[in-house]
């Protein structure tokens, strides 16, 4: 199937949308979004689908935000108001609250419920532009689309991102070297349509589109979605701000404070094994010394023992396998693998500790650490 | 056969993964063995046990430990005859009405089987409370996953929300799952959390079990198992539960309304009845489906939904909820209004607090503090108050809307039955006459009374 993305010719009505939601400036959330049902009434003249209309809409919406239009905390009003109430009469209570505020009764009801969602007051500051418009809605339709699909194929000239992003979310992962071609898919999906691992499959997109080429194949409940390179998605978009890019970070920082003379680098290897290929997480360097680093997230005692027995045929360089036990199924199950635990942050001294360990011991093998 | 060589069964990601061909194993391609959905693991034992199988259980040698902390849980005699219903399988749901202590029973079962457990509920409220519950009867370390924290023990509780999430990296730790509310995973949400769970005895809690006969039904049988024990609210009222009555109240829309309401219906009621003169079997949902799919059919629908917004909560039913609150004075009365929208304008009419989902957590509890301690009087709520809130004890409940069915009658009658000497419980019903409202409210009344005794009027 082919997504109903927004193109060029859709610019002039995307620019009377935006249009639409400088005019929602000082309503209520529940009165600016009331309109959706206006413009699509209007779209129909184009042939755009009510759908796409309020698709659109939800997404000009994240470029506006709301406050609380009220001069006393609507939290505090509904506090005074409700205990004055219980005590004496409403009418009493609206008095001396109106006496103490100085306002109307009717702006006291009006600001006791203020600050919820739909009361809220939309401000509109940034506005996007057509295209702006166009691309991130566009983005929200193809990941909205896969993240309803089963089981997705990917071949691009960089798989890296994919296959980190797919192994850090639990998925089942098979890439082939011919291609090469990356097959991710949850452990349910041999069962059934399941939307578990709707968010892992939908965060490949961002770091597929920044390649001149790729292509994406879903398995839908009924028929295929086809992603491409020529599919009118933008060819850079930010990627969602993920735990391991987080740890990533954190890590870069300590080890440049640490002044170990390690440096951080993500997937600079690349390791083949049996027809499969393995990109590590990533690689502590300094000078010809190399340490490859493996976070791993779900994992089973046969697990580690596979991948421990893959890497050490393939890579001479000593490797630290790091547990995040937290996400595991029993640590007492591991007693024999050897490997870095931690409970989810991973301290980076520890870490820096197992890697001068691991230059230290026979190249080839696992090395040990412990928290 | 497989011989003598023993078939290894271990858990995998919310999944069995076996080294041979089993029945409800499927081969999977991408990792090379047999591979079956974690639920169906006491199928998987039960299958090798009948064909002389050998297994080598990787899960078993973890549900050994025995927990000595659990101390005697006192049971009433329905809740007696409910574990032993229960007891006989391992494997079911029981089914009673809000406050007749269903916790109670759950809890006796862990205790009684000293086996790792996990407990599920839909809601943060709830966590702490069942945390609670078990602390009172349990000396060992109790676990908490949800609500921000992750600390998984041999008893744990989880919010749904974290099950769904965490269940395939845990699921093979706990012999014994029990599910509180149980309904939720008959409507197909997120099944997936119980999926995951490898747990050979299920024990399932709810109010309002799913219709006989129903998808739902079916689903909660293949999750948690079917109901091995039901009582309703007639059955346990005035012994158990507080005796009550029901007053049924009605009110018409106003001419305006009506017009309004005319306007907004016709199309969908036309639609309606051409497409079952069309298939005279059609049900709702299919009915929906096939509106769905033309421009007409959609605005139809959108009008409908409009039409029995207004029937729902016309201004008739606004003044009578005032005068209710203004006759209920000196009582302990919950409100309850079909939207949250509806709340807070009764809210705002009678300056009583209302608790919607967008309540936040801190003002919800500060709410029901002062309403335990009398301070306030009268609670207006949307759905949070149906289930997974402790609410204190009330007298009065006003039923001004519902949304959802028999389900959430039953919840909310149940929050006025907490039993205490001498109380008697008003409830009111109040449905707008001559429109969907009253239809549905007739429909309603009548199922619990088919199952309930005399003090509700059909």
């Amino acid at each position: 199937m082919t997504p109903a993305w927004l193109g060029l010719e859709h610019d002039e009505w995307l620019e009377t949308l935006i249009e639409s939601l400088v005019s929602c400036e000082g309503l209520s959330s529940a009165a600016a979004d009331a309109c959706v049902d206006q413009l699509a009434f209007a779209a129909r003249s184009r042939k755009i689908a009510s759908a796409t209309v309020a698709g659109v809409w939800h997404v000009l919406r994240t470029f506006s935000r709301t406050e609380v239009d009220a001069r006393v905390e609507p939290k505090e009003l509904r506090s005074e108001l409700f205990a004055l109430a219980a005590s004496t009469s409403i009418d009493a209570a609206l008095e001396r609250a109106r006496a103490k505020h100085e306002v109307s009764t009717e702006c006291l009801r009006r600001w006791l419920y203020a600050d919820a969602p739909s009361a809220r007051v939309v401000r509109v500051e940034e506005l996007p532009s057509a295209k702006q418009l166009r691309d991130a809605y566009n983005m929200m339709l193809a990941q909205g689309l896969l993240a309803t699909c089963k089981r997705v194929t990917i071949t691009a000239d960089e798989l890296r991102a994919v296959v980190r992003a797919a192994k850090m979310r639990g998925l089942l992962v098979t890439i082939e070297a011919d291609g090469p071609k990356v097959h991710a898919s949850g452990p349910l999906a041999l069962f059934r349509q399941t939307r578990k691992y709707a968010h892992a499959i939908a965060s490949f997109l961002p770091s597929l589109v920044t390649g001149t080429r790729f292509s994406l194949e879903g398995e839908l409940e009924e028929g295929t979605l086809r992603i491409d390179e020529s599919s009118p998605l933008p060819r850079s978009w930010p990627e969602p701000v993920s735990a391991d890019s987080t740890f990533e970070r954190t890590l870069s920082k300590a080890l440049a404070r640490s002044g170990s003379g390690w440096s951080l680098h993500r997937e600079s290897i690349v390791i083949e094994s049996d027809g499969e290929l393995f990109f590590p997480d990533f690689v502590l360097e300094r000078g010809t010394e190399r340490v490859v680093v493996e976070v791993v997230g779900f994992w089973t005692p046969d697990y580690l023992e596979r991948k421990a027995a893959h890497l050490t045929k393939a890579t001479d360089a000593p490797m630290i396998v790091c547990l995040d036990e937290t996400l595991a199924c029993d640590p007492s199950r591991v007693a024999k693998a050897d490997v870095l635990r931690f409970r989810r942050k991973l301290d980076p001294k520890t870490l820096i500790d197992a890697a001068e360990r691991a230059v230290r011991a026979r190249r080839g093998t696992l090395s040990i650490g412990e928290t | 056969m497989h011989g003598l060589v023993a078939v290894r069964l271990q858990f995998d990601r919310g999944t069995l993964i076996l080294d041979a061909a089993l029945a409800g194993a499927v081969f999977d391609e991408r990792t090379r063995n047999w591979r079956a959905s974690a639920h169906r693991y006491r199928t998987v034992r039960d299958v090798a046990r009948v064909d002389g199988v050998a297994l080598d259980d990787a899960l078993v040698t973890h549900w050994r430990t025995k927990l000595t902390e659990w101390g005697h849980v006192a049971l009433r005699s329905y809740q007696t005859e409910a574990l032993s219903a229960w007891m006989s399988t391992m494997w079911g749901t029981v089914v009673l009405p809000t406050g007749s202590g269903k916790t109670h029973i759950a809890l006796a079962a862990a205790a009684a089987l000293r086996a790792p457990t996990v407990i599920l509920c839909p809601t943060r409220v709830l966590l702490a409370q069942w945390v609670e519950a078990i602390r009172a009867r349990y000396s060992g370390p109790v676990g908490v996953v949800g609500d921000g924290e992750h600390v998984v023990e041999d008893v744990t509780v989880m919010t749904f929300e974290s099950a769904y999430r965490k269940m395939d990296a845990l699921g093979d730790r706990f012999a014994l799952l029990v599910v509180d509310e149980a309904h939720h995973f008959a409507a197909g949400v997120r099944g997936e959390a119980l999926e995951a769970c490898a747990a050979p005895y299920r024990l399932g809690l709810t109010a309002t079990a799913p219709d006989v006969g129903s998808e739902g039904e079916a689903a909660l049988a293949a999750l948690v198992g079917p109901t091995v024990y039901e009582k309703s609210i007639g059955d346990l009222a005035g012994e158990h539960l507080a005796p009550f009555d029901v007053v049924r109240l009605r009110v018409a829309l106003s001419d305006q309304e009506r017009v309004e309401y005319a306007r907004r219906a016709r199309p969908f009621l036309q639609l309606k009845y051409e497409l079952r003169l069309g298939n005279g079997r059609l049900d709702w949902e299919a009915m929906v489906r096939e509106m769905s799919k033309t421009p007409h059919g959609r605005r139809a629908l959108s009008g409908w939904h409009r039409a029995v917004a207004l029937a729902t909560f016309p201004a008739e039913k606004r003044r009578l909820a005032a005068r209710l609150i203004e006759r209920h004075r000196e009582d302990k009365m919950l409100v309850f209004a079909a939207l949250a929208n509806d709340a807070r304008v009764i809210s705002c009419d009678n300056l009583v607090p209302a608790i919607t989902a967008d309540t936040r957590r801190g003002e919800r509890d500060e709410i029901l503090e002062k309403f335990r301690e009398g301070k306030l009087r009268c609670i207006v709520s949307a759905r949070v108050l149906n289930e997974g809130v402790d609410v204190p004890d009330a007298n009065v409940a006003v039923l001004l809307g519902a949304a959802l069915g028999v389900r959430e009658q039953v919840q909310r009658i149940g929050r006025v039955l907490r039993p205490r000497p001498g109380k008697r419980a008003i409830v009111y019903d109040v449905a707008t006459a001559h429109t969907i409202d009253a239809d549905r409210s007739d429909r309603k009344w009548r199922r619990l009374a088919a199952q309930t005794t005399s003090s509700i009027p059909a």
